[in-house]
């Protein structure tokens, strides 16, 4: 009785076995994939030079000399320029360089808004930004000799 | 069924159009600080030519020294709060360099151009001067500083002098700074 059981067990071990392989066939199933390309910005560096100036020979006003700040953005993204005047505004719009005592008036220009062109080196968008700055006519009447400094922050926003 | 059906197609608008306005919205912002700089040199020139009147008229019969005010003062521009030093030379005089004081700078001569051996010995006197020693203080380009130039002639050399209507010399104010 035991040995038929056993044989009958090894019976419906085949048949399932067999069973089996011949249900295999094929099916296609698919997974979706997905990802959201976040917009982002970054910008560094930059500066604005006027080097060595007087009231002579710069007494027309000069422009100075400019390195652009590094610009990169998400691709296609729109991105706002602003500036917080520098850190010694007195009058809105009219950020001034100062030694301590006495104060000169400069200008600053550039466009906005920008469109990003990615990120790298080779989609810098820094120079899209056409920034330029200068002082005018006077701006040195009462300046004291002396070296002037001033902090002006640009900031995106995308 | 319907309105269970009609309300969840509802909820599923609202939630696109909230993801599509928050897609809209900035995500964020960058910031870099530019230093800006200047470098101000000092630096002066000249706002006004300083002149006589032409001649001066010296009369021998003083009896006190004559002083001749400017008909133009010499008028100097310089960079605010610097201090420049002004410096005076005769033609025909002695005075080479001179700081030029209120207390006066003394070898200045007048000169007859037909009788060069005649000659007027005068002081020039800058009494704009703030320390006695020639120095100026600078306002700025938009006000010139006023050296405050005079000519003395003591009663002694007026009353000395030969009669010629030639006489004269050339100033030359040299500015530091």
């Amino acid at each position: 009785m035991k040995k038929s059981l056993v044989v009958l067990a090894a019976m419906m071990m085949v048949i399932a076995m067999v069973a089996g392989a011949y249900a295999a066939g094929s099916k296609t199933d698919a997974i979706p994939v997905t990802a959201t390309v976040a917009t982002n910005c970054t910008i560094s560096g930059g500066s604005i030079a006027f080097g060595a100036v007087d009231a002579v020979t710069d007494a027309g006003g000069k422009a100075a000399t400019v390195t652009a700040p590094t610009i990169n953005c998400t691709k296609g993204a729109s991105i706002a320029v602003t500036n917080d005047d520098g850190v010694n505004e007195l009058v809105a719009g009219a950020p001034r360089m100062t030694n301590g005592t006495d104060y000169i008036v400069y200008g600053v220009t550039y466009v906005t808004p920008l469109t990003g062109d990615g990120m790298g080196a080779a989609h810098d968008i820094g120079g899209a930004l056409t920034l330029a700055a200068n002082f005018a006519s006077g701006a040195l009447d009462a300046a004291s000799a002396g070296a002037y400094t001033d902090t002006y922050t640009i900031t995106i926003t995308y | 069924m319907k309105k269970v059906l009609w309300f969840m197609a509802a909820f599923a608008a609202m939630n696109l159009m909230i993801g599509s306005a928050l897609a809209a919205t900035l995500s964020g912002f960058s910031s870099t600080a530019l230093k800006v700089n200047a470098q101000v040199m000092a630096v002066c020139e000249e706002a006004q030519h300083g002149s006589f009147p032409d001649p001066l008229t010296i009369d021998p019969l003083v009896a006190s020294d004559l002083t001749f005010p400017h008909s133009a003062d010499q008028l100097i521009k310089c960079v605010n709060g610097t201090v420049f030093t002004v410096k005076v030379s005769s033609a025909n005089g002695t005075a080479l360099d001179q700081n030029c004081t209120s207390g006066g700078v003394a070898g200045m001569v007048l000169r007859s151009a037909s009788w060069p051996s005649d000659s007027v010995a005068y002081t020039f006197m800058c009494a704009g001067d703030t320390d006695g020693r020639g120095h100026f203080t600078g306002a700025g380009f938009a006000t010139a500083k006023a050296m405050g130039i005079s000519i003395k002639i003591l009663a002694a050399d007026a009353q000395d002098a030969l009669a010629h209507a030639d006489y004269s010399d050339t100033v030359t104010m040299t500015i530091s700074y």
